[in-house]
Order: C-alpha cells, then structure tokens, then sequence
C-alpha cells in the first residue's frame, strides 16, 4: 500500500490566480485502499456483456476501443499542464496513477450493437464503515444502441472510508446513454467520482449526477464530443451541509461539427458547507456549428458557507455559440413575500425551495425507489439541525 | 459568408518615433546598484530609497505568473528601466523640446487640453516632460503634480502614507519591480467637496526603444469630492521588447466619485504587464472605462476594494487583440463593507490570429452582508485563426449576498450583415458597424473626443478580401 497523501485532482482547464485557490482540489486525506471490490450481476439482459479485467488489460482495452483524443499536453493553448491523460477524465492524471499503482480490477460492460434496452441497467455498490476501495469500470455502447444506466453508491449514514468510482464511457456512432450517478455516502467518508466520456458521430449522452453524501466529494467529469452532431446533456444537483465539501470539475470538449453541449448545475450550501466548481465548455477548431451552454444556480443558507464558482469558456473556433451564467444567493426576498402571502413561513419556504433545486435531478433518474430514497435522504439531511 | 473584411486597427498615427541624442539612459537589466543609481538621478527620500531596494528584493523572491499569457519573450536584462530626455519638466507648452512637442501634438494632446481638459500631464519615457493644470481648478485646491516633486512638498506625508499601500510590493513580481524603478506619473488630491468639472489627463509616450516605463499614479479623492481622470497610453513599434510596468493607486473617500477612462495603444513589442487599485470608502463611487487595444502582452485587471459600507463600483471595458497580440485582461472586485455593489461589463474582439482572454474575480468576504455583484462579459470572434478565452471566477462567503455572471461568445450573425446589406450597405460596412456596435458600451462612456479617438482605433477598414 502506497501513501498518496493529498494529491491534486480536477485540474481546471486554463488556470488563474492561485489567491483563489480554485485551481484544483486538493485531497486532505491519504488515498490508501484496504478492500477489494467484487462486481457480480445478477442477471444481465440479452445484449449486454460482462467482463473483468486487470488494471492493465482495462487500459489495453482503451487503447484499442477508445477513438483517439487529442493527448494534451498545455493548458488553453499557454501552459503546459502535468496531467495528460490518453483518455481524459474530469478528476485527471493523478487519480488515474494511484488507481494504477494499485492494481484496482477494472469491470467491462458492453451494450451490443443496435441493442435497444428497456428497463435501466442498476449498478449497485454497497460501501461498509472503514472500506477504502476503488471501482473502476468502462462502459461501451456500441453503434445504434441505447441504453439507461444507474450507478448507485452508498453507504450507512454514520460510515467512514473512502470510496473511488472511476468511469470510462465509450459511445460509437449512434449510441445514446442516459447514465446517472448517485452518492449517498456516509457522512465522514471520501468520495471520489471520476467520468471520462468519448461521443462519436451522433452520439448522445444525457448525464444526472446527484451528490449528496460524504464528508470531501471530488466529482469530475470530461465529454469529448469527438464525431459530428455528437450531444450532451448534463445535470448535476448537490448539497453541502454540516461540514460538507464538494469540488466538481466539468469539462465538455466540443471537437466535431455541429457538436453540443449543455450542463446544469443545482446546489444547496448550509452550515459550514464548501463548494468549488469549475466547468468548463471547450470550443476546438474544426467545431463549426457547435453550441455550448452552462449555467450554475447555488442557493446560500448560512452565513458561514463558502462558494467558489469559475465557469470556463475556451473557444478557437469562430463559428459557435457559447454561453454560460451562474445566480449565486440567498433566497430572493420577492419570493419569500410572495411564500409568506401564501401563509407559508420562512422555514418551509426555504424547505420547499432546497427540495425544489434538488428535485431537478432527482426527478429525472429512471428508477422510482431511488428516487424515493433520495429525497428521504435529502429531507433527512436538512432537517437534521445538529449540523447546523 | 467568404469575405472577412474587418481590417486590423491602422496604428499609423503612433507609429513615429524620434532618435535619443541627448537623452540620459540607464544600463539595461535589473540590479541594486542600477535601483541605487536610479533613485540618486530622481533624488529621492531616504525611505523611498530604502524602499526601491526592499522592493528589488521581493522581485527576486517572487517567480512570474504561472496562469494567463506567456511572457518568455521578456528578458529584464534587455531592458533598460529608466530613460530621461535632457528636459526638466515645464508648465509652458512652448519651452518643450521640438521631436517630444511634435509628439504629443501629433497625438492630438494639447488641443484636447486647450478644449476640453481641466489639466494635462504628459510624460515621455519616464520623466514628465509637461504639466500644467487650469487656474481655476488649482484655485479649488486641486492639487495635480508629478509624484517626484510632490514628495519633497507639503504633501510629501500624504505620499508616503499612501504610496504603494493598496498596491504592495509583495502583491505580484511586476508590482514589486515598479517599487523598485518606478518613475513619473502623477499625484492627484481633490480636496473634500470639492467637484472638478472637466477632466484631468495624463498621457504617457514610451519613446526609447528596449525599455520600460514604470510610471506611478497616486489620485486621492477626499470625502464627497468628484474626479474623472483619463489617461492615455502608446509607443512606436520596435523589433524588441519594451516594457511597461505601471501603477495606480486610487483612494475614493466616504461619498466621493472618481472616474477613470483609459485608452491604452501601446505598439506591438510592448509587455504592457500594468497594475490598478482603487480602495474605496462608505458610500464611495468608482467607475473604470478601459479600452485595451495596443501592446504584444498585456496582464490588466484593474481592481476595487470595496472597503466601505455602501461603496458602488462600475466596470466597463472593451478589448480588441488582432495579430501577434495576447490580451489577458478584466477586472476583480473584492467586497467588505455591507451592501456594497459592483458591475462589470466587457467585450473582447479578436481577429488575425489574436489571442483574448477575459479574467476576472468578484470576491464576497463574510463580512460584505448585502452585497450584490453582477458580471456581464460577450465575446465576438471573428475568424477561426484566432483565440478567446473567459474565464471568470466568483468567490462568496456569505448567504446575504447576490452575485449573477452571464458570459456570451459568438460571430457576428450573417443575419444582421444581410439585414444590413439589405438597406443598401457593402458587406465590410455592415461588418464594421456591427464590431463598433458591439464596443459602444465603452465608447459611450467617453467624452467625446476620446470616443473619436477609441472609434478610429477600432478603425475597421474594408479593403481586403
């Protein structure tokens, strides 16, 4: 076991002033692994294939599989940057060393070629109190298919540890993914959710992200929208309560014709709760026609929490069209006149309202009973006033 | 759309430049006997002394940026960081030398004064070779003066209370190099209630080719008393760097106002890597209209504390970078007092391979309760050769705060040409008026004259194909 303490994860695509210290994130504790996990389904549907495979036969596959990307070197065409990867991930080169200094198995899941499935494919990882573990899986989609898939990871609400989820996503011509990726983990444990996706022509992806449990959570992710009309649609809802933490970096990377992409991003800071984001939409040369779009919208709920929001756009390519926005506050006081005309108070109105920014991801994962216990987890975490 | 007709800016007008027979200038590099040598040519204090080599110092701990444009093309050792013309500087325009007169007349200065300007300073290399300001205003108290003198006189106290303070050394390497070899600029004081109608400029001309100007600027505005000062900056183009490492210092008193317009044109070889702070009371106004058009490098990021309760801020800025230019520019607010408010507003251009980057941080301490913050950034790109970045970070640490960001790149719409073309207009006319309309938010907030001079910069001409 090798001692990784603090190392630096979610580069942001062009760097600015280190005052801000919104660069990267830093972790605060070591990454050390003491259990190795063991993926088994159940049943598979008709199309779809499993495989396991060591760390270096996962990478093996990518070099193989994967469409070339650019591997790059500088940082918006100025610096350069010390976290190359060959298949780019949000949370970036780092990372992927530890995983590979550990061994960490990587599981393969393919959706056949025009294999078209009906109910949503449910990865389920249970972490148990002191598990400090790595999952690390690739899923390909192959041409023409489509397919719906949940990553859920959690574990009990007083857990400790840390837990890895490290995802490739290999989408051929034509295939569409709904992929959503939900964190409830325990409330002193590490969470490290890593993405990493390549779209070719007429690909699409619909991404949801709900991060909501762990004490540190990275979250990063990178879409190479690499062949032509390649789309991306992203949401992602967070909290930080107590002494929550979260650093996401997103980066959508438009390189083909008339690519787009848009990302949403929803969050709820309380009590002493930390956020830094960094988004990024990357307009390549060559990406005419292309339109990109962010937007973040964090509501503030205590007067302790701190916000860092950087929202990138990088753009060489004369033809496209960028926007992105953010709304940064408390709640506005129009609409808190307009709740109390109603009869309702400020407590509830600020209840209603934490559910209603949360409920714009929650609402759209395709699984009825995960959607149930997130908004039970969501209510349990804001009523519980011995945060605050 | 085939044709792509909007022209680089036509620097002709600056692009002149006179010999140096006569001019004393120091040997090039960076070094304490070179700051000693420097500050017993502009007799300084003893403490100012001490401080250019307590500067030098922080120069050398500090390392370069490792964000925003690369400035390997700037070696300190080529540069030589004080030039004087053999003048001292002289109230009467007449008693300037001919090649400096010639320079700024051809620059369109003293007309402007003769028109439209409480007071003018004009600074060649890195001495002020002209100051005057009008009876008038000088009768209201206003004192406007280059820093040298001011530091021997009655305010000499003031200077050194507030010299470099709100812009230290050790804030950045560039800072802590002006500390060490600054020279000339200006020393503003608006007495309390006292309201300047006209106002007052300085220009600064960068003659001596491989080197720098380090010119400092101190205004201070006392309570409720009201200013707008506009400088105005440019150089010819020589085929090695030049160097300008300036430095504002602006202090808006409880419920006063300052203005400050800038249009900046440096030549092509120019490191313009310049610094802007203004600290400003209860109830204070700041406004900023900054037009960045020349140099090859520029770092400039014009910032405002706001440190009192109440105090305001307005940004607004236009860049255009056209070929061989990397433009990294914006703006940072920093809010501390309670309900205080800041606007920024920008537009970047880029063209013939030019490289835009819009920076800026808008910071919200625990203690700015009320604070409200807005940013409002567009990019307009107009071909695929050349590059625009934006890159704007928010930092909130209170829930008593409204902060909202919108940022927009594109072209210009084939849309809007064709309407144009449509009421009769050639292609490179619609272009044209659609890049102008595009920077008129700058524009707008000039007096007129300068927004002649802003709309002849972006001279969008017609004649390529």
């Amino acid at each position: 076991m090798s001692d990784h303490t603090g190392i630096r994860v979610g580069h942001v695509s062009a760097l600015t002033w280190n005052k801000l210290k919104i660069n990267y994130g830093q972790l605060r504790r070591d990454l050390v692994f003491n259990t190795d996990l063991s993926v088994s389904f159940r049943s598979l549907p008709a199309g779809v294939a499993h495989k396991k495979m060591t760390w270096d036969q996962g990478q093996a596959w990518i070099a193989g599989n994967a469409p070339a990307q650019e591997r790059e070197y500088t940082v918006a065409g100025k610096f350069p940057i010390y976290h190359e990867q060959a298949f780019a991930t949000g949370l970036g080169r780092e990372l992927e060393d530890v995983l590979a200094g550990e061994g960490v198995r990587t599981d393969l899941l393919t959706i056949g070629e025009g294999v078209k499935l009906t109910a949503p494919l449910i990865w389920q990882i249970r972490f148990h109190d002191g598990n400090q573990a790595a999952s690390s899986q690739i899923l390909h989609v192959k041409e023409n298919a489509e397919a719906e898939v949940i990553l859920d990871y959690g574990s009990d609400k007083d857990a400790e540890g840390i837990a890895v989820l490290f995802t490739r996503v290999v989408l051929e011509k034509g295939a569409r993914l709904k992929l959503a990726a939900v964190q409830t983990l325990g409330r002193s444990y590490i969470h490290l959710g890593d993405m990493g996706l390549s779209l070719a022509e007429g690909a699409g992806a619909e991404i949801l992200a709900a991060d909501f449990g762990a004490e540190d959570s990275y979250t990063g992710i990178q879409v190479e929208q690499i062949g032509a009309g390649a789309s991306l649609n992203g949401r992602m809802a967070y909290m930080a309560v107590g002494n929550q933490t979260r650093d996401i970096n997103y980066n959508s990377v438009l390189r083909g014709k008339g690519t787009s992409g848009s990302f949403t991003f929803d969050g709820v800071l309380r009590d002493q709760g930390r956020k830094a984001f960094r988004g990024t939409i990357d307009f390549r040369r060559g990406a005419r026609g292309a339109f990109g779009s962010e937007l973040e919208n964090v509501l503030l709920l205590s007067p302790e929490v701190t916000n860092r929001t950087l929202p990138i756009i990088l753009c060489e390519e004369e033809d496209v069209e960028g926007s992105h926005g953010a709304s940064i506050g408390r709640l506005s006081e129009d609409m808190l006149f307009y709740m109390a005309s109603r009869g309702i108070d400020e407590k509830t109105a600020e209840r209603i309202m934490v559910r209603a920014r949360l409920d714009t991801v929650i609402r759209e994962i395709p699984d009825e009973k995960i959607r149930k216990r997130l908004r039970a987890f969501t209510e349990e975490a804001f009523s519980d006033e011995s945060l605050s | 759309m085939a044709n792509r007709k909007v022209a680089d800016i036509d620097r002709s007008i600056y692009d002149f430049r006179y010999g140096e027979e006569d001019f004393y200038r120091i040997q090039s590099g960076l070094s304490p006997e070179i700051v000693e040598k420097i500050s017993r040519e502009k007799h300084d204090p003893e403490w100012m002394r001490e401080f250019r080599l307590q500067s030098l110092e922080i120069y050398n701990r500090l390392g370069v940026p490792n964000w925003g444009a690369p400035i390997d093309g700037l070696n300190m050792e080529d540069i030589a960081t004080y030039v004087r013309a053999n003048t001292d500087m002289k109230t009467s325009w007449e008693e300037v030398p001919d090649d400096i007169k010639n320079t700024f007349e051809r620059l369109g200065i003293p007309q402007a004064e003769r028109e439209s300007l409480a007071g003018v300073g004009a600074q060649y290399d890195s001495e002020l070779v002209y100051h005057n300001v009008k009876d008038e205003v000088a009768a209201q108290g206003v004192i406007y003066t280059d820093l040298e003198s001011a530091l021997w006189g009655e305010y000499g106290q003031m200077i050194r209370d507030y010299f470099m303070k709100v812009v230290p050394p050790t804030d950045h390497k560039f800072a802590a190099l002006h500390g060490a070899v600054w020279s000339g600029g200006s020393f503003v004081y608006v007495p309390k209630g006292v309201k300047v109608d006209i106002p007052l400029q300085s220009y600064f001309r960068l003659n001596a080719k491989g080197a720098g100007q380090f010119e400092h600027t101190l205004i201070i505005v006392d309570e409720g008393a009201d200013l707008h000062f506009i400088e105005g900056c440019s150089a010819p183009k020589y085929n090695v760097a030049n160097l300008h490492a300036g430095c504002v210092e602006l202090y808006v008193k409880k419920n006063a106002r300052l203005r400050y317009s800038t249009i900046e044109n440096w030549s092509k070889n120019m490191y313009n890597l310049n610094t802007k702070r203004a600290l400003v009371e209860e109830g204070g106004i700041m406004e900023w209209v900054s037009g960045s058009f020349g140099s090859h490098v520029s770092y400039l990021y014009p910032t405002t504390i706001l440190k009192g309760d109440g105090a305001h801020c307005e940004f607004t800025g236009v860049t255009f970078a056209g070929q061989d230019q990397n433009l990294d520019t914006g703006a940072k607010m920093i809010h501390i007092g309670r309900d205080t408010s800041s606007f920024i507003n920008t537009k970047s251009i880029c063209k013939s391979g030019g490289v835009s980057t819009y920076r800026s941080s808008v910071e919200i301490r625990r203690s700015a309760e009320g604070a409200r913050a807005a940013v409002s950034c567009g990019s307009l790109m107009l071909d695929s050769i050349s590059r625009s970045d934006t890159i704007p970070a928010m930092l909130v640490e209170t829930d008593k705060a409204d902060v909202g960001h919108e940022a927009t790149i594109g072209r210009i719409s084939d849309e809007a040409v064709f309407y144009l073309m449509s009421r009769g207009m050639e292609e490179e006319e619609a272009r044209a008026m659609i890049v102008s309309g595009f920077a008129s938010d700058v524009s707008k907030e000039l007096p007129l004259e300068y927004a002649v001079e802003m709309n002849n910069l972006i001279k969008l001409e017609m004649e390529m194909g």
